[in-house]
């Protein structure tokens, strides 16, 4: 197993809502590796009171990001609504409202690609449940870059086609279920902290 | 080489042979959205690499002004984030109905969008003969897009959808005609509206504005670039007057932080007030 992991990316869509809730709500309160997540919702929906009350009912810092705003760890950040969001290679976040891709804005390839070119192998990316096409191909940018790719086990997804698709460039190192994924990315925290 | 270095330093080379040549400065643009916009114009257009692109734009001036057309981002809507548009014909309308000359300024106005929100909501208010009105761009394709004033028929919905939340007093549909798959806004919007190349990374302060508005446009310079738009704004602004920044865009940590009163909680838009913190 890795022990330097510096990011986990996660990419959800249709149906990836609950799952990233009990993601977050799973994970102990001393979990390190920043979580980065991007999830399509219509623009216009800013989620920022439902991950302040995530924040208030986990004790965990959970926030929509701002431009500029700097990575740090022990800390789970969104896209918000409507932007592109990339890292930077200092780990500062940038927004972008530029073009939509695979008809997203966030997307899913937008964010794993920017990732991928700045941590390399400390990354590790992670496909839920949705309806599209993104995701994939910034999967192949994190599998080729040398990070570990996960997605969601198809059979477990309420909308299977955007892990189908990302399994279908045969980059995806691990399939997993919710419970898998938890376990997993505990494991590497616990890792990279040289607690195991 | 590695692939990502290589690209950096493609990017590089790109930036200082942009500006040598033509003086258009992209070198303190944040990296990470401008490569990845590089990158989309070099695989639509076929070149091999963003090298090969570079000794192209040397040898061709024409294809500088094709890649600033398709680089700069022109994504916005009529009355985007229309719960500022609500806060400014509130709030900020108001204020500006106290000075008999109003100068307002769209600093990288993009395709127009806010032009005519905002000159909309200026002749709802009654206020659009006392001002002047400033559309600013890098972009001349841009700038002759909003003279012309014509939209693609898809959009009318959003725009109309924000109209109604922005507190809309009429019908958006007044102040277009809509022909085939296009509408066409009211020319009389633009009466007021001066428009001229600017350039926020180059150029300096040309007006004292009693309202400027920079959205979206700061988030693709880097945090040194950002520094200067911000100065420069702050010294295009006259005391008391009103700065309206992108909603994921900050004030906070910059110089300006301590000039600048937030109207609303959690809104970016701010009253300068110096020595206000």
């Amino acid at each position: 197993m890795r022990d330097n992991i510096e990011v986990i990316l996660i990419g959800g869509s249709a149906g990836s809502g609950r799952l990233l809730e009990i993601i977050i709500k799973s994970l102990p309160k001393d979990f390190k590796i920043p979580l980065v997540i991007v999830r399509h919702i219509s623009e216009g929906n800013s989620l920022k009171e439902y991950y302040n009350l995530l924040s208030e009912q986990t004790g965990k810092r959970i926030r929509e990001v701002e431009d500029k705003e700097l990575m740090s760890t022990s800390t789970t950040y969104f896209s918000p609504p409507g932007y592109h969001m990339l890292i930077e290679e200092d780990r500062h976040f940038a927004l972008d409202i530029s073009a939509k891709s695979n008809y997203s804005r966030p997307s899913i390839d937008v964010l794993f690609r920017s990732a991928a070119k700045v941590f390399k192998s400390s990354v590790v990316s992670i496909i839920l449940s949705g309806a599209n096409d993104d995701g994939a191909m910034g999967t192949v940018a994190v599998k080729n870059a040398g990070g570990l790719t996960i997605a969601q086990n198809p059979s477990n997804a309420p909308f299977p086609k955007m892990v189908d698709s990302a399994i279908k460039t045969g980059k995806i190192d691990l399939i997993l279920t919710i419970d898998e994924i938890i376990y997993h990315i505990i494991e590497l925290d616990s890792k990279s902290r040289g607690i195991l | 080489m590695d692939e990502y270095k290589r690209e950096k330093l493609e990017i590089e080379l790109l930036c200082s042979g942009i500006y040598d040549a033509y003086g258009y400065d992209f070198r303190q643009y944040a990296k990470a959205s401008f490569t990845r916009r590089i990158n989309q114009f070099v695989s639509d257009n076929g070149y091999s690499s963003i090298t090969r692109l570079l000794a192209e734009i040397l040898h061709n001036e024409d294809l500088i002004h094709t890649l600033i057309k398709s680089i700069s981002v022109t994504t916005s809507d009529m009355f985007r984030d229309p719960h500022i548009f609500k806060l400014i014909r509130a709030t900020v309308i108001p204020y500006l109905k106290t000075f008999p000359n109003i100068r307002i300024w769209h600093a990288a106005c993009g395709r127009g969008e806010e032009v005519f929100s905002m000159a909309i909501m200026l002749k709802e208010e009654k206020i659009y003969d006392n001002c002047t009105i400033y559309a600013t761009d890098m972009n001349d394709a841009a700038l002759e897009s909003v003279q012309k004033g014509i939209y693609h028929i898809s959009r009318i919905k959003d725009f109309t959808g924000n109209y109604i939340k922005s507190g809309g007093r009429s019908s958006l549909s007044d102040y277009y005609h809509a022909k085939y798959n296009n509408v066409k806004f009211d020319n009389k919007l633009l009466e007021n509206v001066t428009f001229a190349n600017h350039n926020l990374s180059v150029d300096s302060i040309f007006l004292e504005a009693n309202l400027i508005l920079c959205r979206n446009a700061m988030i693709y310079f880097d945090s040194n670039l950002q520094k200067r738009v911000l100065n420069l704004l702050d010294g295009s602004l006259s005391n008391g007057g009103i700065l309206c920044i992108g909603s994921k865009e900050s004030l906070v940590g910059t110089e300006l932080a301590h000039n600048y009163k937030s109207l609303s909680d959690g809104m970016k838009i701010y009253k300068k007030v110096p020595g206000y913190a």
